[in-house]
């Protein structure tokens, strides 16, 4: 197989060997690809993608392909270390949720979107839930917001409800400090995360920590800890 | 005669066979020079070889690291550490050992160092715990440290290493340099990456 000139973000690499990287890359055609990616030497200081839009071609069989083309087509999208971390975090839930080579422009389109504004203004925390909410909708786990577990009663705003991963909101009567115990507004908000007040953020973020800790069947993520050990 | 270096079968592997292999595992050794070195051990330098066994049993059994700066000795704290004429009131971060040495050997830097053994790198598993940043912040919390000099590498990592240990370094009111990245000495524009020379054009500075 040889693919010519796609566009591609690259998620991670890693060292392989003295002068190789294995990158994963995402693509619009052809979803996550990894690649192995020969001839670096360790004085290039032109090694870092990550972050950038790119222009790739690769070639080859199975599972890991040949790097044979790379060409950075703008600037870097974040260029803030303070955000680095939280574009490693994207990075992170891509490679852990987003199954190998299932083709998604969707995918490839709210990475790039998310990954465009993060530098922009303050409201990043927004931006994450958006990111988390939308990927989980494209990737076949997307949440029930504003219906019921019957999915006929709506969502009302000052209701208390209990978010059960894979069903849906069930109404609960007492108050709870249980992660996926949260109020009807946040759920509410959550359809656009980016108009969120601040008390909903709060509760948004400890539900969808707790929903993608699910899906990762609870096995940590690394740039989740590293924000947690800075706010320490 | 005919030797089997592939060693096919069943038979547990040829003490050669294990010698070459236990060759590869030194950087930029792959099986061809592996082989070219084991015999050049047996063949002209058998007491060489017996040298390099002993010095590497000796250096894997004894040495570790250095109780403050993590630089490789065999002694509980290192010449670095030890050395009185150096100034605690700077903390030089780098990445890994190799990076001391190249520091010592370019500079006039006359402060101490903390070596990460690596990056913040979340996608393979590398974060605060595994640098070592715990025993950072209890020296910094300890000695009288008013510089913290973040040399670690201009990667993505590398920048966010630097970012999480100026914010550690805050905790503890102590200032946070960064070496300067930009045009290399002697290099041309014309031949300068994209990104280094974004790097250089955003942080130029009076002249
Ligand atoms: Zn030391």
């Amino acid at each position: 197989m040889r693919v010519q000139l796609q566009h591609a973000y690259c998620i991670h690499s890693r060292s392989y060997r003295e002068t190789s990287q294995i990158v994963e890359m995402l693509t619009p055609e052809h979803g996550l690809v990894s690649c192995i990616r020969r001839g670096l030497k360790k004085t290039n200081g032109s090694v870092g993608l990550l972050f950038s839009p790119l222009l790739i071609s690769w070639s080859g069989r199975g599972d890991l392909f040949t790097l044979t083309h790379v060409e950075s087509v703008g600037a870097k999208k974040i260029t803030v270390p303070a955000l680095y971390i939280i574009g490693m975090y994207l990075n992170e839930l891509i490679l852990r949720l987003v199954p190998k080579s299932s083709p998604s422009k969707e995918v490839f389109n709210l990475y790039q979107h998310i990954v465009g504004v993060l530098d922009d203004g303050d409201n990043q925390e927004k931006l994450l839930r958006l990111f988390e909410v939308e990927l989980l909708a494209l990737i076949g786990h997307g949440l029930s917001l504003d219906k019921e577990i019957d999915h006929e009663t709506p969502i009302q705003k000052d209701c208390t409800y209990r978010y059960d991963v894979g069903l849906g909101p069930v109404k609960v009567m007492q108050k709870s400090t249980a992660w996926n115990v949260i109020k009807g507004t946040t759920l509410l908000s959550l359809q656009s995360p980016l108009s969120m007040d601040s008390t909903c953020l709060l509760e948004a973020k400890r539900l969808m920590r707790g929903i993608i800790n699910l899906h990762l069947a609870n096995r940590p993520l690394h740039s989740r800890e590293i924000l947690q050990f800075m706010q320490a | 005669m005919s030797i089997n270096y592939a060693n096919n079968g069943a038979q547990a592997p040829s003490l050669l066979d294990s010698l070459i292999e236990s060759l590869k595992c030194l950087p930029g050794v792959g099986p061809k020079s592996a082989q070219r070195m084991a015999f050049h051990l047996l063949q002209r330098d058998r007491d060489g070889a017996k040298n390099l066994a002993d010095a590497l049993n000796k250096a894997v059994k004894e040495i570790g690291h250095c109780g403050n700066c993590r630089i490789f000795t065999e002694h509980e704290f290192c010449f670095i550490c030890t050395d009185r004429s150096r100034l605690s009131s700077q903390i030089c971060i780098v990445e890994s050992p190799t990076d001391v040495f190249t520091i010592e050997r370019s500079t006039d830097y006359k402060g101490l160092y903390f070596v990460l053994m690596g990056r913040l790198s979340p996608l393979d598993g590398i974060g605060p715990k595994e640098l070592g940043l715990e025993a950072l912040e209890k020296r910094l919390s300890k000695l009288e440290v008013k510089e913290l000099i973040l040399a670690t590498n201009s990667t993505v990592e590398g920048e966010v290493t630097a970012h999480v240990i100026s914010e550690l370094a805050k905790k503890y009111n102590i200032s946070t340099t960064r070496i300067a990245q930009g045009m290399p000495v002697g290099g041309e524009l014309e031949y300068v990456d994209q990104n280094t020379i974004a790097q250089a054009f955003s942080s130029r500075r009076n002249y």
